[in-house]
């Protein structure tokens, strides 16, 4: 765990003379506890509790869990708001704000009934708070700037304390210049387990959590623009884009949890591979177990989390990811034309005469991209990339895998490589003789009879689309 | 009886007319089908990036081996710039030929090759020279200022129309492959044709310059060469009337003539009162330090434009230019990320060709106003000399 930590003293005497809430006692005020930066982008061991109640810790994607003090029965936390610089990718580091060393922040993990102690120290140019969605807690420890509390001044510290009253998947973030806040990348996650056992919540080998992010960041560029409302260019699970974003390790017949928030500012479709999931909990805690039903995607809307549950008990490198396929893409122009059908024969060498380094792509599909791999725009991920085992895999933003392994030791969270396909299990060349491709009759349009058309070796061509649209003929009759 | 016959042969006339249009809609959606699939398939046919480059890379060492001017290509633009300027210093001693006296400094010019580090030393102490005999020439040098510069300009639309061409070539195909609206594809064509017309325009001006230095040419009896970028020796010039040459060593013997007390007497005069004597006779001594004070002040003037001008390139060329040349850059990496199409990418291009033809106007306003500054100065030697200022 590559953390370090810095000299806090200056700061904790401006902490010391700031007032929070009423409701925080002034021993709280009296010491802060050294903050932890974290350094590293990778995912971090999952951090057992050595006080307080027990429980099983989770694992965040390309994150880490914030460490803890107990205070007198309190849990006591440090965040530190401030300009940090995300790895989102090897090679594409962002610009962005976020807590401890990182954006996301650190992970919050508490016992149900844990009475919480949080230190939020803002070395941002601008006011900032911390609303923490989603949990029963005090009007004035709910973090909205102006409505709940006054902004936290830039230098200064506040102190939120409150008691951990429901289990289940929260998250964090500023309420305080939101849009902006939010685009720069403050949020992070909290988890909340059970004191006890739980009817509707069950014990799982792995616990996963992770959120959705989304940055506008142009290529080129590293800082997102904060102004961008719907039309984001990359996105992210903890701030990482794929290839950056690492795998989820199982073993075998593992029970896995994934908890996933979102804070992006659309819903997101979360599929995976192979297997059929349970979502066992809302924003609201766990759902009643007679609710529950099998599936493969769940749809994870504005504001949401949801955490869902399955048995591994497949072997393979599953893929995990939106199902959104532009989100499964990082930056890309949107306003590109589709080059699909277009000959460049005699075209090519025209172009290169006036812009010498040209190169022909689109005209096929956009998968040439991943193999010509040409030089980009600095601090820039390839829209689509990633090496497989048998070649590109062609996605970017947020994708990733779950790795299921019969040898994956318990408790081992490590990437164990590539799955090796068992003879004989994987689709491949068909070298048998190919039957003639036969054409589907043609509805009856009552408008005349259709004539399929034939290609140049005679044969019938395939016919699968029939779209009529417009055109100069008669596209505009009537209007 | 007659209403309702033509009322039914209207309705069967309609009735037929949408059946009519039917049938090409659908007749049109087959072909465009048939079209669609064949497109496809002719992509795939043609083999993809690898294939194209292969032909991009032929074309290129084709078009390298038959260049006429090899660094002439508009990737090098920047290079060209350079070598417009040697080509009308090149041709700056075309205009010294017109002094028999100074064509020995010009053998000497011309026997260096372009690239000799030697020869901008050369040509300095060969422009010392020129100014002197600009006085005479300065038609001729603007002519040819004028021709060099048409022809650059006409060179330079030839290339961009010829991008213009490219661009509305891909938007056509494009177009017929349904992936362009139509009016996108008529825009591309009309910016063909807009700078069809443009270099149209500069043709019928790159003609009346020709023909402005054919006529010296004529008068000298030698072939007009097709371009000003002929390969050395330089053509022969027209000689200017016998009366008008100036040599230096003429012009030393001159100097020597003039008595040394007369030449500073005149000065000192010029400078406690260039004005005396105005309102009297105004007798030959009192009038020539006002014509020297005259041409001082042009002298000035045409140093300041000169500043100028000289300001105005400097910019363009020396941060203009590489500044446009990564914002191309930057826009093929985009197009590498495809995270812009080729149409913006030619248009960039064009922009830039654009940007490029101001930087060909800039540098001809430069050497335009040097040529002036230059006549000024041998306006004031001259001066100086006839009338005994002391140097």
């Amino acid at each position: 765990m590559s953390q370090t930590r810095r000299s806090f003293l200056s700061l904790a005497a401006l902490g010391s003379a700031t007032l929070a809430a009423s409701t925080v006692g002034r021993s709280a005020l009296a010491r802060l506890p050294e903050p932890v930066i974290q350094s590293s982008a990778q995912t971090q061991a999952p951090v057992e509790p050595n006080a307080g109640r027990p429980y099983r810790p989770v694992v965040t994607l390309n994150g880490w869990t914030l460490p803890f003090r107990m205070n007198q029965g309190v849990k006591e936390f440090h965040l530190v708001a401030e300009p940090v610089v995300r790895e989102m990718t090897p090679g594409f580091h962002a610009h962005l704000w976020g807590y401890n060393g990182q954006s996301p922040g650190p992970t919050i993990e508490v016992v149900e009934g844990d009475k919480v102690r949080i230190f939020v120290t803002n070395r941002l140019p601008e006011h900032t708070s911390i609303h923490w969605h989603g949990q029963r807690l005090p009007n004035g420890m709910d973090g909205v700037v102006g409505l709940n509390q006054p902004g936290i001044p830039p230098g200064k510290t506040f102190v939120y304390e409150f008691t951990a009253r429901r289990p289940g998947t929260f998250m964090y973030h500023p309420h305080a210049d939101e849009m902006t806040q939010m685009a720069m990348g403050m949020m992070g996650f909290w988890v909340t387990h059970p004191k006890a056992k739980h009817p509707l919540i069950d014990d799982v080998d792995r616990d996963f959590c992770f959120l959705l992010s989304a940055y506008d960041i142009e290529p080129g560029s590293a800082t997102p623009q904060i102004m961008t409302m719907l039309d984001f260019n990359l996105w992210s699970w903890n701030s990482r884009i794929f290839p950056g974003i690492d795998s989820l390790n199982v073993r075998l017949n593992d029970r896995v949890r994934i908890r996933v928030g979102n804070l992006t500012m659309t819903n997101h479709p979360i599929h995976l591979h192979g297997h059929e999931f349970e979502v066992t909990g809302t924003d609201g805690g766990p759902t009643p177990k007679g609710s529950r039903w099998m599936e493969v995607t769940t749809d994870i809307a504005v504001g949401q989390m949801r955490q869902i549950e399955f048995l591994a008990d497949e072997e393979g490198d599953w893929a995990f990811h939106c199902h959104k396929s532009h989100h499964t893409m990082n930056a890309m122009g949107h306003d590109v034309p589709t080059m699909i059908g277009v000959d460049h024969r005699g075209l090519a060498a025209r172009i290169t005469r006036h812009i010498p380094d040209y190169m022909v792509m689109g005209e096929r599909g956009m998968a040439d991209m991943a193999e010509m791999e040409m030089p980009l725009p600095a601090n820039t991920a390839p829209m689509m990339t990633g090496e497989g085992p048998y070649g590109s895999v062609e996605m970017g933003g947020m994708f990733s895998m779950v790795k299921v392994r019969r040898d994956q030791k318990p408790g081992d969270y490590s990437d164990p490589g590539w799955y090796a396909q068992p003879p004989g299990t994987q689709a491949a060349l068909y070298t048998g003789l190919l039957p003639a491709v036969r054409q589907a009759p043609a509805p009856d349009s009552g408008h005349g009879a259709h004539t399929p058309s034939k290609g140049p070796s005679g044969q019938v061509d395939p016919v699968e689309v029939r779209v009529r649209k417009p055109n100069h003929s008669g596209g505009h009759h009537g209007h | 009886m007659g209403i309702i016959f033509i009322h039914r042969a209207g309705r069967v006339l309609y009735v037929c007319a949408v059946f009519f249009l039917l049938a090409v809609a659908a007749l049109s959606v087959q072909a465009r089908e048939s079209d669609w699939q064949g497109a496809n398939r002719a992509v795939d046919e043609a083999g993809g990036w690898k294939a194209y480059l292969r032909e991009s890379q032929a074309a290129q060492a084709t078009s390298q081996a038959t260049a006429f001017w090899p660094d002439r290509s508009s990737a090098h633009r920047a290079k060209t710039w350079q070598d417009f300027s040697q080509l009308l210093e090149h041709w700056l001693t075309v205009a010294m030929n017109t002094q028999p006296g100074l064509r020995r400094a010009t053998d000497s010019l011309t026997s260096i090759a372009a690239s000799d580090t030697a020869w901008l030393t050369t040509s300095e102490s060969a422009r010392t020279i020129l100014a002197q005999g600009l006085r005479v020439s300065r038609p001729l040098v603007e002519e040819v200022i004028s021709w060099v510069y048409a022809q650059e300009v006409h060179q330079h639309l030839l290339e961009r129309e010829d991008l213009a061409d490219v661009a509305w070539e891909l938007a056509r195909r494009m177009h017929a492959v349904g992936n362009l609206p139509l009016q996108e594809e008529r825009e591309a064509r009309l910016h063909l044709l807009e700078i069809r017309a443009a270099r149209q325009k500069a043709e019928a001006r790159l003609l009346q310059a020709r023909e402005a230095i054919a006529q010296h040419a004529r008068s000298a009896g030698v072939a007009v060469p097709t371009r000003a970028s002929a390969v050395l020796p330089l053509p022969p010039v027209p000689k200017p009337p016998a009366d008008q040459r100036i040599e230096p060593d003429a012009m030393g013997r001159v100097i020597a003539l003039i008595p040394r007390e007369r030449r500073l007497g005149a000065s000192r005069r010029a400078m406690q009162n260039p004005n005396e004597n105005q309102g009297e006779g105004r007798g030959l001594s009192s009038v020539q330090p006002y014509a020297l004070l005259q041409a001082y002040a042009a002298l000035a003037h045409a140093e300041q434009q000169l500043r100028l001008a000289t300001d105005r390139a400097q910019l363009l060329v020396e941060e203009g230019l590489p500044a446009r040349q990564t914002i191309s850059e930057e826009h093929l990496l985009a197009y590498n990320g495809m995270l812009i199409g080729t149409p913006k990418l030619l248009k960039d291009r064009d922009q830039a060709m654009g940007f490029e033809l101001e930087v060909l106007e800039a540098l001809r306003d430069y050497w335009l106003a040097r040529s002036r500054r230059d006549h000024q100065q041998a306006t004031v030697l001259f001066e100086e000399i006839f009338w005994g200022v002391a140097r």
